[in-house]
Parts: C-alpha cells; structure tokens; sequence
C-alpha cells in the first residue's frame, strides 16, 4: 500500500508540484495530514 | 475547527521540532490558493502543502467516509475546540476526509504511521517527536 508514498507529488501554495522524497532528503520528516483547512 | 486547533498545536512546539531536527510539514486537500489564508490565520511557519487529488491520502491509508464525522468523539472535541476559542471557519478541502502523520527518516524508513479514526482524532506532539 505505501509502497509509492515517496513518489507521489503534493502542491505548494505557488501551485507547483513537490515531490514527498524531497520532505526527508536532509531531515526527518514529521508530516501531518490535517482533514481540511478550516 | 479542529484543524486550525491541531495545527496552532504544533506552531506552539516549532521550537521542539526544530530541537529534534526534524522537518514538520502540514498537508491538506484544498486548491492551493487556501494556503496563504490558513496559514495567516494558523501563523503557521513551517512547510505547508496539499493534495487535492486526494492521492496521497488515499495511498497512506487515511480514512474517508461519513462515519468518522459523527458520534460522541468528534462532538466532544468540538466542545472542547469552541471552549478553547477556536470557532468553525470555512471549509477549504474534502471535509470527509480524515488525515493522519507519517514520520520518515532521512532513509525512507517510516518511523510513525498515524491514521484518525474520528474528526479530531490526531496524534501528539509527543508521538510526533518520538519514534526515533
């Protein structure tokens, strides 16, 4: 199931694309998934 | 509601992820043309990004369906969110859509995997620091 995580893309607020592997190249990364910005 | 409330959680212990050297981003599932607004309203300073596709929820296992919007869990926090001052705003992203937390270290290996079973189901800070 999570085997892809790493390769999947997410948004930045400029609207570009960002790769998941990128968010843990220099750190660990804690990423939270929130429901909604609300 | 919560959300805002979770993420004020977070900007509050910066400082502790930073102790940790650790890279705290908050992902959501709006257009990305909500995140300047939430972050000005949340004064959140770390990475934000989002998934309107939805994707990577999905792949990570996060819960998306009615259910884990109702019963005495998500009422109560809800409470307890308006108690605190924090009152609902407008909605930018899927609201059925439940989040969760992934911690990976610099190697790929998830070291804490974390999905909500309820709205306002989140994990602590002190899980989120762990897992070392």
């Amino acid at each position: 199931m999570m085997n892809d995580f790493a390769d999947l893309t997410l948004l930045n607020e400029s609207g570009e694309s960002i790769e998941m592997r990128r968010l843990w190249t220099r750190q660990t990364a804690v990423l939270v998934f929130v429901r909604h910005f609300g | 509601m919560f959300c805002r409330q979770q993420v004020a959680e977070l900007t509050e212990h910066a400082a502790d992820f930073d102790d940790k050297n650790r890279h705290l981003a908050v992902i959501g599932s709006a257009e990305p043309s909500a995140l300047p607004d939430f972050r000005e309203k949340t004064e959140f300073r770390g990475t934000l990004l989002t998934d309107p596709s939805l994707r990577s929820f999905e792949v990570l296992g996060f819960e998306r369906n009615i259910a884990g919007l109702v019963g005495w869990r998500p009422f109560a926090g809800a409470i307890k969110a308006l108690r605190a001052g924090y009152r609902p705003g407008a909605v930018r992203g899927n609201v059925v859509q439940l989040g969760g937390a992934l911690v990976v270290a610099t190697d790929g290996r998830v070291l804490f995997h974390y999905r909500s079973s309820k709205a306002g189901d989140h994990p602590s800070v002190e899980q989120l620091l762990g897992g070392d």
